[in-house]
């Protein structure tokens, strides 16, 4: 159905995450916003490049470390073709690490925790709703 | 958050967390065999830190400490700051084990269980991220290193394991299984029985129906086939371990090679296998691999493992590079023991001389170690798999090694055949190995060196009689076609003729008997609905023979 659509007029978030079970839990926290039409999910860096050839999306959720082409290289590549908003979502982009450095150059336009405590619905609450202001600041 | 959505985030935990402990877990393992690609480092840090990941976003606070502790340590020994030596190595696979049981008891109860592993687990992790290794020394006796408490966790893990599956007696199962495939023979007898009635009109509906009733029978068979039938994959796992286990403990380098592990067999056969391999494996790095000043121009020792499925048996080969059996010091020991009388012991073959170790109370070792010696003898490895209806044999060269081959009976399923009917005997071919059956007078013949053969692949294959082959009587050829049929296993062909009919069925395969079992190209026989007997050709024996003859 993704072709057909008419997606440069809608309003698209692409997850890219090689763990389902993240994508699952961010497509969740983006759902809540009820700001977007299309949530696209990518899992590797690789595809993510794919998708972004085919759609516009405004912001990208990109996580550093998967298989096939890692968050590092598919930022270098979006940078270079798209206009789209990349947050980084990982835990390996703490602040002041190497890889928040690296990717703060390479252009990311946020970084932050990968969203837990599915358990702990309060936790759960709280970073979601940090991702969900970083989201609605950028856009 | 809904019900659903946990339900879901649950079942994704539970499958995505399993499978990267899997993935740690084979490659941990690899990692002791041969030094890791850059490819292979990255997946397994990959999985170190998904699993981080994964047991932080389901919020598991405690277990996330223990994750994050094995992601630094692998992370630190792809930096090259730590090596991933046999200590680091034990101490992860325990970890993944440790995670596992954790993993399973918190997926059930759907909360955080921490079990009683966790802490010995973490503080061997903390104790070598922080380099205290010799500390460590003393501490991993106790610590599931040994490998009896290895066992038990494992053991452990097969209960848990258990608990998410229904249990269904086995003989319903194979009752159910046998039915089903009687069901094919009879649909597929029905099939003939319309085609033969011919294509009216008034019989399309009919067809149609039958036509959907064979496929939905097909497809319940297949499903049944796939109950019983597992991965040797896990078992593969543990022998790795208990091999890794068994050369530490007695300081001996080993490579130990699998061929074959995504071979499936029926899961009380695996089940049953598991503790005879064990055994051997142990009793191959024990007693056959030298200690490494006494092999010297042999360097490191070698034990290869493998699993081949051939027709309806499952073929496993162990050997090793070792001493070999000692022919003298087992007679020795058989003729102290009184198995054997010393009048002759000349006499005996040599196959008959290395079967003595299966005799209970046998133990060539002057003192049982405690690695093999286990109470667990050759006799018992040799009853299990007699229990399976299976049979060993050994074949021992001095300083070259020893080399077990089991045969395992009936890892059954149905299999598509051709039958040809070479009256008045009919034969089966698994139709995966025929390229095709063609009348002779269709096909282009050549003489060479006397014999006719015919063209496949840019290449010449000689025509050779069924009969002949088998080395049988010619049968009844008169007004019957002459048919050719190329059989096909990987770049080589065979080229059979015989005189008769063929028809595709599919059958489940008895064992054949005594009588049977000395025809060389015979693997199985089955009855048809006309009272007919089928014999099974094993067609990788005759292509061994091919081969031999070539």
């Amino acid at each position: 159905m993704g072709e057909k659509m008419n997606l440069d007029a809608t309003r698209n978030v692409l997850i890219v995450d090689d763990s389902k079970l993240m994508r699952m839990m961010l497509k969740k926290i983006v759902e809540e916003l009820d700001m977007f039409d299309l949530i696209e999910e990518a899992e590797n860096g690789k595809i993510a490049l794919e998708k972004l050839d085919n759609a516009k999306f405004e912001i990208i959720l990109l996580d550093i470390e998967m298989p096939i082409m890692n968050g590092v290289e598919a930022l270098r590549e979006i940078r270079l073709r798209h206009k789209a908003k990349v947050i980084i979502v990982s835990s390996l982009a703490q602040i002041g690490s190497t890889y928040s450095a690296e990717v703060k150059k390479l252009g990311a336009d946020g970084i932050i925790d990968k969203p837990g405590g599915a358990l702990d619905p309060t936790l759960a609450q709280k970073k979601g709703e940090d991702l969900k202001h970083l989201i609605k600041q950028l856009v | 958050m809904d019900d659903e959505f946990l339900d879901e985030i649950w079942g994704q935990f539970e499958s995505e967390a399993l499978e990267h402990c899997k993935n740690c877990e084979d490659l941990l393992l690899d990692s002791a065999n041969k030094d890791l690609s850059k490819a292979e480092i990255d997946s397994i840090f990959r999985s170190f830190h998904s699993l981080k990941g994964l047991t932080g976003s389901i919020g598991f606070s405690e277990t996330v400490t223990l994750t994050h502790l094995a992601e630094d340590l692998i992370s630190e020994s792809r930096k090259g700051t730590i090596t991933l030596d046999d200590k680091l190595r034990t101490a992860l696979l325990n970890f993944t084990d440790v995670l596992k049981t954790i993993l399973q008891k918190s997926i059930k109860e759907r909360k955080e269980v921490i079990t009683k592993n966790f802490g010995p687990c973490k503080s061997v992790l903390e104790e070598i991220l922080q380099g205290k290794s010799s500390k460590i020394k003393e501490r991993n006796r106790v610590l599931n290193f040994d490998d009896t408490i290895v066992s038990e966790t494992l053991n452990d893990l097969d209960l848990i394991e258990e608990e998410r599956f229904t249990q269904v007696s086995s003989t319903s199962l194979d009752d159910l299984f046998q039915k089903s495939g009687t069901l094919i023979s009879r649909a597929n007898a029905l099939k003939r029985a319309f085609e033969q009635v011919g294509s009216a009109p008034e019989n399309d509906y009919a067809n149609v129906i039958l036509e959907k009733l064979v496929n939905d029978i097909q497809v319940v068979n297949g499903r049944i086939t796939d109950l019983r039938l597992i991965s040797v994959n896990g078992l593969v796992r543990r022998l790795k371990r208990a091999a890794i286990d068994t050369s530490r403990s007695l300081k001996k380098t080993i490579k130990f090679n699998v061929k074959g592990d995504n071979e499936r067999a029926d899961r009380s056969i695996i089940r049953a296998l598991a503790d005879p391999l064990m055994h051997m494996i142990r009793n191959s790095i024990d007693h056959g691999i030298e200690e490494s000043k006494d092999r010297p121009k042999k360097g490191i020792g070698k034990i290869n493992l493998s699993f081949q499925k051939e027709g309806d048996n499952l073929v496993i080969k162990l050997s090793d590079d070792g001493r070999g059996l000692d022919k003298e010091k087992i007679l020795k020991k058989a003729i102290e023991k009184k198995f054997i009388s010393t009048s002759n012991p000349k006499e005996l073959e040599e196959r008959d001389i290395y079967s003595l170790i299966f005799k209970p109370g046998f133990s060539t070792a002057e003192n049982v170690s405690s690695t093999s010696g286990r109470g667990v003898g050759m006799d018992v490895v040799e009853k299990n798999i007699a229990l399976l209806g299976g049979k060993i044999e050994i074949y021992s060269e001095k300083n070259k090694g020893a080399n077990f081959s089991i045969l395992i009976p009936g890892a059954v399923s149905t299999e598509e055949c051709i039958i040809l009917k070479d009256l008045p005997t009919f034969y089966a071919v698994p139709s995966r190995s025929v390229q095709w059956v063609k009348n002779k007078s269709d096909l282009e013949t050549d003489i060479v060196t006397g014999t006719e053969h015919i063209r496949y692949n840019k290449s010449q294959i000689p025509i050779q009689n069924l009969n002949k082959l088998l080395s049988l009587p010619s049968s009844n050829s008169e007004g019957f076609v002459e048919k050719i049929i190329l059989l096909s296993l990987s770049d080589k062909a065979i080229a059979i003729n015989y005189f008769g009919d063929f028809i595709y069925d599919e059958f489940v395969f008895d064992q054949p008997d005594k009588l049977i079992s000395n025809l060389p190209f015979v693997s199985g026989t089955t009855v048809d609905d006309d009272r007919n007997i089928i014999f099974r050709l094993n067609v990788e024996r005759l292509f061994d023979y091919d081969d031999q003859a070539a």
